[in-house]
C-alpha cells in the first residue's frame, strides 16, 4: 500500500467527499418536496403539514451536511484550502470556478433556508420570492458536483444524479412553465357557520 | 390561541426530532460511503489516485526489473505529477527530503 491506495492518509478528504455526495442527495430530497408543496400535488389530510415537516428536516440535514462537506475539507493535509478556501467563492486554487459555484451554492442554501425562520419579519410575501431561488442551490450543485466532484464519473454518483435530476427537473418545467398560473390543487373546504350547521 | 400554541410547539419538535433523526442517517450514510470510496481507494480504483497508483506500479516494477536502486529515491512528494491534476493542482506539502548526497 503507497500514498495513492493508502484511505489512512486521506481520511478527511474520503469523508468530505462522502457527505458531499449526501449533501447533494439531502438537497434533492428537499427541493423535491418543495417542489412538491408548491404544486399542492401532496394529497389527504395533513399531506402537507406532514411534508413540511419533511421538507424542513431535510434542508437543515442538508445544510448540516453541507458545512461537513466544506469543514472537512481543512483537515485535508493535501489540499489545504484553508478558511477562505472553503468560505470565499473563486478563491480556491483546485478548480476555482466548480468549487466556487458549490460554495456559492452552499451559502445559498444557508440563507433562503434560514429566512424560513425569519419570515415572520421579513414578510412572506418577500420570504416566498426568495424560496423560489432555492432551485438554483440544486443546479449549482449539480454543476458543482459534475465540474469538480472526484466522483463525478462513477456510476453509482452518476445513477444518484439521473435518479434525482430527473424528477426534478420534470417539476420545476411544469412548476414554472410560463402559460399559466401553478395548479391550484384541491379547492378549499369551506367551513360552515355554526348557524348552517343544524 | 393556546390549541394554536401547543400546535406550533409539537410541529417544531417534531421537526427538530426529525432532524436530529435525519442527521444521525446522514452520518451513517456518510460513513457507508467513505467506507466504500476507501475501499476502492485501497484496490487502487479512486478515480483521481488510480491511474498513479497503477502508473507507479508500473514504475516501480520496470525499475526493480532493472534492478535499479532508483526506486529509493522515488519518493511519494517527488512525484513528477504531484498529487493528482483531478484531485489537487496544488502541492502544497513540503517536499521532504527524500535523498541525500552524503
Amino acid at each position: 500500500m503507497n500514498a495513492y491506495t493508502d484511505p489512512g492518509q486521506h481520511v478527511f478528504w474520503l469523508a468530505s467527499r462522502a457527505f458531499g455526495a449526501v449533501a447533494l442527495i439531502m438537497v434533492a430530497l428537499s427541493v423535491g418536496m418543495g417542489l412538491v408543496m408548491s404544486m399542492r400535488a401532496a394529497k389527504g389530510p395533513g399531506a402537507m403539514a406532514r411534508l413540511k415537516t419533511l421538507h424542513e428536516a431535510t434542508a437543515l440535514t442538508a445544510l448540516i451536511a453541507i458545512g461537513a462537506h466544506g469543514l472537512l475539507l481543512l483537515g485535508d493535509s493535501y489540499l489545504r484550502p484553508g478558511l477562505e478556501g472553503i468560505a470565499i467563492p473563486f478563491v480556491i486554487a483546485h478548480q476555482p470556478l466548480w468549487t466556487g459555484l458549490g460554495i456559492v451554492g452552499g451559502w445559498l442554501a444557508a440563507l433562503l433556508g434560514l429566512t424560513f425562520y425569519v419570515r415572520r419579519w421579513i414578510g412572506p410575501k418577500l420570504w416566498r420570492k426568495m424560496h423560489r431561488w432555492t432551485l438554483v442551490v440544486y443546479v449549482l450543485a449539480v454543476a458543482h458536483t459534475l465540474g469538480s466532484g472526484t466522483d463525478s464519473g462513477s456510476l453509482w454518483l452518476l445513477a444518484v444524479m439521473i435518479a434525482t435530476v430527473a424528477p426534478i427537473a420534470v417539476m420545476a418545467v411544469l412548476r414554472y412553465l410560463p402559460d399559466g398560473d401553478p395548479p391550484q390543487g384541491r379547492p378549499r373546504r369551506r367551513i360552515p357557520l355554526p348557524s348552517e350547521q343544524f | 390561541m393556546p390549541g394554536y400554541r401547543r400546535y406550533r410547539r409539537r410541529a417544531r419538535q417534531s421537526t427538530r426530532a426529525l432532524t436530529a433523526r435525519f442527521t444521525v442517517l446522514a452520518v451513517v450514510a456518510a460513513l457507508a460511503i467513505g467506507g466504500l470510496l476507501a475501499v476502492q481507494m485501497a484496490s487502487g480504483d479512486d478515480p483521481a489516485l488510480g491511474p498513479k497508483a497503477a502508473d507507479r506500479t508500473k514504475k516501480a516494477s520496470a525499475t526493480n526489473s532493472q534492478g535499479s536502486q532508483e526506486s529509493q529515491s522515488y519518493g511519494y512528494y517527488g512525484s513528477p505529477s504531484g498529487y493528482s491534476s483531478g484531485y489537487s493542482a496544488q502541492q502544497s506539502s513540503p517536499a521532504p527530503v527524500t535523498s541525500s548526497t552524503s
